[in-house]
């Protein structure tokens, strides 16, 4: 499958107010080389954007992603097993593969699994729902309309403004 | 760049798609155009090899992750209704996409606009902003981008709804449904 990598990993070099989490983080992955039998866990500088869970070689700025996570449809959870001191996993559904993390301390496997938790599209989505019936429920009023599509006719740097015009939004007095 | 391609594949399967149709598309830096199906999931765009017309594969051969990007009407010589998905790193390298109408490139433009993960969180500020306004708050208080993040009770009640079992190994127990129940409301 085709996947936009350029694209991502300039994405990936975005500076740290971009990201919901980054920091050390041990990764369980296929040992390459001559002897490619088992698992081990390497060290990963990892940086999470929204539902995509970069991680890197090396720590260097310029460095390109070894490799992007896109979280959709997983789940999170500490890893009971425990190979490694602070370890936890995501497990993606409808597949048997697990990918197991291992942080530095308590601290920061806790801090990872709460971003992690929360970090799909779909989690998001159900967010916007709430509030969106929360508002609904409280005014008689969606606060979501359908955008107009003409706002569209952007080729200009304002693209972002014309964004937040098309979201149609009813503002209460 | 590595990527979960296998957990995609389930996902384009599983998720139902916001927007799908047919259109030729031509990457950057490639020559010709080719007819391709494409499903919008979310912020992943996923596209198929088609067959006169119709997807020829159940597997998609590419997927474009949509963040950072924009759109924009084009003129291509060849092609009446053309529009280009620009990301913000490489603004000379387009993906062009040519479609049937006018109608039809303006709707999936509009569904591309608003497709990453940065919109709706954007979204989700609005209307966190306007529960804080008509709390009397006043809206600064919901700009800050810790805000945009969910809280906790909204975190706990996501998870509850999906997976007990697992949330159960993380939370705290003496959190109870009604807590989080109540948590959720607000009080406008």
């Amino acid at each position: 499958m085709r996947f936009n990598a350029k694209e991502m990993a300039a994405l990936a070099k975005e500076p740290k107010d971009k990201f919901d989490q980054e920091g050390v983080l041990w990764v369980k992955e296929k040992q390459e080389g001559l002897f490619r039998k088992g698992e081990v866990y390497v060290q990963r500088w990892c940086r999470l954007r929204g539902n995509v869970l970069f991680y890197f070689k090396s720590k260097e700025p310029t460095s390109e992603p070894y490799g992007a996570i896109i979280l959709e449809r997983c789940t999170v959870e500490l890893d009971l097993k425990e190979e490694m001191q602070f370890s936890f996993q995501i497990v993606f559904e409808g597949d048997d593969r697990v990918q197991f993390f291992a942080a530095r301390t308590e601290e920061e496997r806790d801090a990872w699994i709460e971003v992690l938790h929360i970090a799909s599209y779909e989690c998001l989505k159900m967010q916007l729902e709430s509030l969106r019936e929360q508002i609904r429920n409280k005014t008689g009023k969606d606060p979501i309309d359908d955008p107009d599509p003409t706002v569209l006719e952007d080729n200009t740097e304002t693209g972002r403004t014309n964004q937040y015009s098309s979201f149609g939004f009813k503002f209460f007095s | 760049m590595r990527f979960n391609e296998k957990e995609l594949r389930y996902v384009s399967r599983k998720i139902s798609a916001d927007r799908e149709g047919r259109l030729a598309h031509k990457p950057p830096r490639e020559n010709g155009y080719k007819e391709r199906w494409f499903k919008l999931m979310n912020n992943l765009l996923f596209y198929y090899r088609t067959d006169h017309g119709v997807m020829s594969e159940t597997e998609a051969c590419g997927i474009l992750v949509l963040e950072k990007c924009r759109t924009q009407i084009e003129v291509d010589g060849n092609s009446l209704f053309v529009f280009s998905i620009v990301f913000e790193d490489d603004r000379d390298k387009k993906h062009m996409f040519s479609g049937q109408n006018e109608n039809q490139i303006r709707e999936w433009m509009d569904a591309i606009n608003r497709a990453s993960f940065d919109h709706l969180r954007s979204k989700i500020q609005v209307l966190r902003s306007q529960i804080a306004q008509r709390r009397g708050k006043g809206p600064a208080l919901a700009l800050s981008e810790q805000q945009v993040r969910p809280s906790m009770q909204e975190t706990k009640e996501h998870h509850r709804i999906r997976q007990d079992k697992h949330f159960s190994l993380f939370f705290p127990s003496e959190i109870g449904r009604k807590d989080i129940g109540e948590a959720l409301l607000v009080d406008l």
